[in-house]
């Protein structure tokens, strides 16, 4: 019952963030310079009277909590306003883009703490070695790098010089048509593969810096040291007893990771001609597409929130200690 | 504590490179083979690969890209030390509205806070330069400032809470000394060190953005050489002339590794207790 009151305030902090975003978002859209219909008013045909009618038409002249109100209601309504380059809703165009975010995200998220659990936990099983000093230095220069040049730098190797791999795109424009539906997956997959790849080992570098710890501290506890002296194998010990308990304070880490995996994105997904959120946004931004790029950062921050509020949940689901609180 | 820093042996080389790049950057007049703006043949000299004279070949329009590379060094160090200053200054004045203001206040603020960190930076970031079309190199230093504060001001908060209601602070309030003569005395000192940490990881961070920034075109404006718009110049030419893509990226994650010592060895400096 505690726990459900938690969660409540939860979404209730989360709504509250989403709206200090949508306020900044508005406030940032308001102070930009420029008049709203400069691009109109130099028109010939438009008449100062046209021109003042059209203000009156979007809102212009309304005093600015009154417009502020507007925008907030429109949002709400699903009407994003239009994208000046695209000619058609905002939320269209970032529909369209999302599920090859979403895909990205999710494969790079796989990446990252597959790699980064395996390499944290082989370090913790032997701390102070040569080969966790090794692996160390790994994980430092992982999280170092560039996203984006690493994403060159696999397409260069893996792409061009060795052709393992496409260059970009999501599929290939002209087999992938023609292919089976097995066939089209692994096509699929294929053009995943590196972008998903430069996103995600980015990340592993930190969080197998947080497994390492994680583990360690889990195998100094009491239970540990309890398990080994009733006699249960190094083995079961370590994949039954300490894994999962290190496990836990990692996994809350996906939360955390959202947003510079999204903003990770929008470089890895420029490289490799991904056809998503940050490679829409950032050709919104090249075009001065306002509409769109607000449109793309309000989507941003709302799918981090909604992150963290189900990162919270899963966390109170999977640690007893959380229910009772 | 400063003995114990300086034998960590990681501090001590990540802060020798750390020093040792400040010195090429500064020194760059000085060290750089050829003017970074020179584009002595451009039909005969662009894109050679490296060698004697052109030790990381030359790009495109025939400039020798080691040369850019210790300008672009200055600019990209520079963007995010200024960057990291503002974020500094920002961050600690209102961790320290925050953590001396009434509970109202701290409220407010630590929601903002919140917000702020749940912004997608790079999102924000676009949306700001999308908007102030053609900003300066100051404005984009103001506004990488103005992205990069959060941390610390949680940092100063909690610092100012713990050492609120220490005895000495609450004596030296009993004496009647002023708000920020307290701060001056008992505060600033104590939250230092942990502010010096965040500060070595921050810069890192805000050159990874810049660079990120400046290769999507929005960041440093192209004939001005920082290593991101160096990069973006090159994935062009990737097979062709792989090392003007290279170069710049490996001065980044060098930059951001040693930065990362430092900020490492100071934080186990800070809390032994961490040291595993």
């Amino acid at each position: 019952m505690a726990g459900f009151t938690a969660f409540v305030r939860r979404l209730a902090h989360g709504a509250l963030v989403a709206f200090a975003v949508v306020t900044v978002t508005f406030a940032l859209l308001q102070l930009a310079p420029g008049e709203p219909l400069a691009g109109v008013a130099e028109s010939p045909y438009a008449s100062p009277e046209v021109i003042e009618q059209m203000r009156r038409n979007f809102g212009l002249d309304r005093p600015i909590h009154v417009q502020y109100a507007r925008y907030v209601r429109n949002l709400l309504r699903g009407d994003w306003g239009m994208s000046f380059a695209q000619r058609r809703p905002v939320l269209d165009a970032l529909a369209d883009a999302l599920p090859n975010t979403v895909v990205l995200g999710l494969a790079a998220l796989l990446v990252n703490f597959a790699g980064g659990i395996a390499l944290g936990s082989i370090q913790a099983l032997r701390p102070r070695s040569a080969l966790d000093k090794a692996l160390s230095a790994v994980s430092l220069v992982l999280y170092s790098l560039p996203v984006f040049w690493l994403g060159l730098m696999l397409l260069l190797v893996f792409g061009q010089v060795l052709g393992w791999f496409p260059v970009g795109g999501v599929v290939d424009p002209v087999t992938h048509p023609s292919l089976s539906p097995i066939g089209q997956a692994l096509d699929r997959l294929h053009h995943l593969a590196l972008p998903a790849l430069a996103l995600g080992l980015v990340g592993a570098g930190s969080t197998a810096r947080y497994q390492r710890a994680a583990l360690l501290e889990v195998l100094g506890q009491d239970f540990i040291r309890t398990a080994r002296a009733a006699g249960l194998s190094e083995r079961t010990v370590v994949l039954r007893h300490a894994l999962p308990a290190a496990l836990l304070p990692t996994i809350t880490l996906v939360g955390l990771t959202l947003p510079s995996l999204l903003s990770g994105a929008v470089l890895v997904e420029t490289v490799f001609s991904w056809p998503g959120v940050g490679r829409l946004t950032v050709n919104a931004v090249l075009q001065r597409d306002y509409p769109m790029v607000a449109g793309a950062a309000l989507l941003a921050s709302i799918a981090v929130v909604a992150a963290n509020a189900v990162a919270d949940l899963a966390y109170r689901l999977a640690d007893p200690r959380t229910r009772e609180a | 504590m400063r003995s114990g820093w300086w034998q960590h042996r990681a501090a001590r080389r990540g802060l020798l490179l750390v020093a040792a790049l400040t010195v090429l950057a500064l020194a760059a007049p000085l060290l750089a083979p050829y003017d970074p703006a020179a584009q002595p043949d451009v039909v005969g000299g662009q894109l050679l690969p490296p060698s004697w004279e052109h030790p990381l070949g030359t790009d495109l329009f025939s400039r020798d890209v080691l040369s850019r590379l210790l300008y672009g060094a200055r600019v990209s160090l520079s963007i995010a030390g200024l960057a990291t200053l503002v974020a500094l200054t920002v961050g600690t004045l209102v961790g320290l509205a925050a953590g001396f203001g009434s509970p109202g206040v701290d409220a407010v603020l630590m929601r903002l806070v919140d917000a702020g960190l749940a912004f997608p930076r790079m999102f924000l970031l676009l949306l700001v330069l999308a908007l102030w079309e053609g900003a300066s190199t100051a404005a984009l230093i103001v506004v990488l400032g103005l992205t990069s504060w959060l941390p610390t001001s949680r940092l100063v908060r909690a610092e100012v809470l713990s050492v609120r209601q220490r005895d000495y602070v609450l004596a030296a309030r009993a004496l009647g000394l002023e708000p920020w003569r307290i701060v001056a005395r008992h505060v600033l000192p104590n939250v230092a060190p942990p502010i010096l940490v965040s500060a070595a990881l921050g810069v890192g961070q805000i050159v990874l953005i810049e660079a990120g920034l400046s290769f999507l075109g929005v960041g440093v404006p192209p004939p001005t050489p920082s290593w991101g718009n160096m990069i973006a110049d090159g994935q062009h030419y990737l097979t062709r002339a792989p090392w003007l893509a290279a170069a710049p990226g490996a001065a980044l994650g060098l930059t951001v590794v040693s930065l990362s010592l430092v900020a490492e060895a100071m934080q186990d400096a800070l809390d032994p207790r961490a040291t595993t």
